[in-house]
């Protein structure tokens, strides 16, 4: 059993010098302006970089690379709750990714009604799917009524009737 | 005097009735939305940011105002009742509040939270009348420079609020201030991290960043809690009131604390978490019953719930006064003015004196409203805490979204809002804190372009930011406030080290 206590300092300092190279590289190749100090548009760009390599390699130092070694281990052993918990995330992740994409397209009740159905069906299950159907729709309709005739914020409207 | 009149007139506008609804509806919905585990006074606001889009500035501001207030009185009925937070703002409420409850003390815990956030708040906003165009006046002889300083001074304050964490604090103000770099640059026309993409042109607004990383990151976070089932609040109550010997003992705690609360909150960064705890201890230090504590002392209650509503309003001084937000509540609240077109900051008080005495008047009548509406209707409220986070977070998740939608009408910013809400779990996984990346964010692009600023009217000579008192005295600032705490931690480090 290793004694090295675990953390994740070396990998965000690893993460803080990625960042910062790619980042600063970015900067510095950006076309010039047409006008000014050519330097003044990457100055904070730069400064924000050089910032983010000195913080990494800090953390590195000050850390080490095995304490982070062992809290990556720690992670992939970990108990299958918190593996379900994190399988969740992705999930909701996944199924917010989708909803962006068919937001505009399938207009804002029915996008946010199946949205909100699937996202009830991971939290809920889908023992009590008619439940979370009536809860979805009362919402997404709510919202729309709420947000479009109170608010006067234009949400997408119904695909087919406008 | 002449504060004293401007007061007046801002009750004069506070005090209409059509003002008196919003504070109600507001504080209601605010009260609400904090003591629904996990939402703060900052995703409450954030998410019913819309609902003020169709107002003018002065009753947004005002709406924002009972929300916030109504979220910060809220935010310990969780904590009371149930031994779950609302927000970290009122974590210190469960250290005697909860234990409070399980004694069968919960009216009278309900009652004191309430009572020392009245207390609190209204000895608050009085510093806050007092203060508030002074710090202005102040901030008129601010150039550039200075407030190119005057925004590192507050983000270096707030990394070095990052406890033990002070470089993942520094990497955490990168990714903000990177953010802040992404669109259109306004000095030089030059576009910048948008990867060909039109809607990134006008950059990240810093709302998206504060919904995605409080409402997103929050529902993300709360997963792992999800399968647990919650604790049943007790939801029937006798008379919410408290005796004359709770009263005594809480009178002096209440009075102490919330002028610490204050000053706490107005310093960038620390917020209501810092200000609750630290008087929880102070109280502690204090007591001739430290034994009591962390099993129902009245007092350890009281301290922390009137120093967290002290800090609410003291998170006020910097944004009104100097146009810098000091929490991630007044960054919302900020960034609702921009939109509406009113630049918060020294010239909000000659320019709009209306809305912003409006505003001070109205955490007065706020304080007074929402300790008449936590006391009788405490129970009604508490009901909500029934409803379970299984049901609760989709609708969150599906606020957040719209929320975010009526901002900018675009569908790329959900697409960020997704990003930085995953951002949120993993920096909270690997301990980056979060607060100095959504104030980079917020104050990056001002920042930059101050400095700019400076550089050309001073021939480009870096001299200008090292001229005036002020600019100095800010340096000083920055530089104490990261090299005390690492002379604390290096210090801290020798004393413990085995002979």
């Amino acid at each position: 059993m290793s004694n090295i206590k675990s953390n994740w300092d070396g990998l965000t300092g690893l993460f803080s010098i990625v960042f910062g190279l790619a980042y600063g590289g970015y900067a510095y190749s950006l076309p010039q302006p047409m006008f000014g100090n050519p330097l003044e548009a990457i100055f904070l760009p730069l400064t924000v970089s050089a910032i983010a390599i000195f913080i990494g390699v800090l953390l590195i130092i000050t850390g080490g690379m095995a304490p982070s070694i062992n809290a990556v281990k720690a992670l992939l052993n970990e108990n299958p709750k918190r593996k379900s918990d994190r399988r969740k995330v992705a999930i909701t992740a996944i199924i917010c990714l989708f909803y962006a994409m068919f937001f505009e397209h399938a207009g804002y009740v029915v996008s946010t009604s199946v949205f909100m159905f699937a996202m009830l069906t991971v939290t809920c299950g889908l023992v009590f799917w008619k439940k979370s159907l009536l809860i979805s729709l009362i919402f997404a309709v709510s919202i729309f009524i709420t947000f479009n005739e109170m608010l006067s914020v234009n949400l997408p409207p119904f695909p087919f009737f406008n | 005097m002449d504060i004293l009149n401007s007061l007046m007139d801002g009750f004069s506008v506070a005090l209409q009735p059509y003002y008196l609804f919003l504070i109600l509806v507001g504080g209601i919905l605010g009260t609400v939305i904090g003591m629904l585990p996990g939402l703060g006074p900052a995703t409450g606001v954030a998410i019913l940011l819309p609902m003020t889009f169709s107002m003018g500035p002065t009753a947004s501001l005002i709406t924002m105002m009972g929300v916030y207030i109504g979220a910060m009185f809220g935010g310990s009925r969780s904590s009371i009742l149930i031994n779950t937070p609302g927000d970290g703002a009122a974590l210190a409420a469960t250290f005697d509040g909860y234990p409070m409850a399980m004694k069968g003390r919960a009216e009278s815990a309900l009652a004191i939270s309430a009572i020392a956030s009245l207390i609190g708040g209204t000895i608050a906003a009085i510093l806050m009348t007092l203060m508030a165009e002074p710090v202005a006046g102040l901030a008129i002889k601010f150039g550039p420079a200075e407030y190119c300083l005057l925004m590192v001074a507050a983000l270096s304050m707030t990394v070095s609020m990052s406890k033990g964490n002070m470089l993942k604090g520094f990497l955490s103000m990168c990714i903000g201030l990177a953010i802040s770099t992404v669109g259109i640059d306004g000095q030089s026309g030059l576009q910048r991290f948008t990867f060909g993409v039109l809607e990134l042109q006008t950059g990240i607004d810093f709302l998206v960043v504060i919904i995605g990383i409080y409402a997103l990151g929050e529902v993300f976070k709360s997963f792992s809690t999800l399968g647990e089932g919650g604790k049943k609040a007790q939801t029937k109550f006798k008379k919410i009131w408290i005796s004359k010997d709770d009263w005594k003992r809480s009178k002096w705690p209440i009075l102490r604390s919330a002028p610490v609360g204050f000053i706490i909150g107005a310093l960038p960064g620390a917020g209501g978490t810092m200000a609750s705890l630290m008087c929880y201890n102070n109280e502690k230090q204090l007591s001739k019953n430290k034994e009591e504590f962390g099993h129902g002392a009245i007092e350890g209650l009281a301290a922390p719930e009137s120093a967290n509503n002290a800090a609410s309003i003291g998170a006020m001084i910097p944004m009104l006064s100097l146009g810098v937000p000091g929490s991630g509540t007044t960054a919302v609240m900020m960034g609702a003015l921009l939109m509406l077109g009113i630049q918060p900051g020294p010239l909000l008080f000659a320019q709009h004196p209306d809305t912003a005495w409006g505003l001070i008047a109205s955490m007065f009548v706020a304080n007074v409203i929402l300790a008449v509406v936590n006391l009788p209707l405490a129970g009604v409220l508490v009901r909500l805490l029934a409803i379970p986070p299984k049901i609760l977070y989709p609708i969150v998740l599906s606020l957040a979204f719209v929320g975010c939608f009526a901002i900018s009408a675009s569908v790329v910013d959900f697409y960020i809002l997704i990003i930085l809400g995953v951002a949120g779990v993993l920096m909270a996984r690997v301990d980056i804190p979060t607060s100095p990346m959504i104030l980079a964010a917020i104050v990056g692009g001002q920042m930059e372009q101050s400095f700019r600023q400076g550089y050309r009217i001073s021939n480009q000579d870096l001299g200008v930011f090292m001229d005036s008192g002020i600019a100095q005295g800010l340096l000083a600032v920055t530089v104490l406030s990261v090299l005390l705490p690492l002379i604390k931690a290096i210090r801290s480090k020798t004393t413990t080290k085995p002979a």
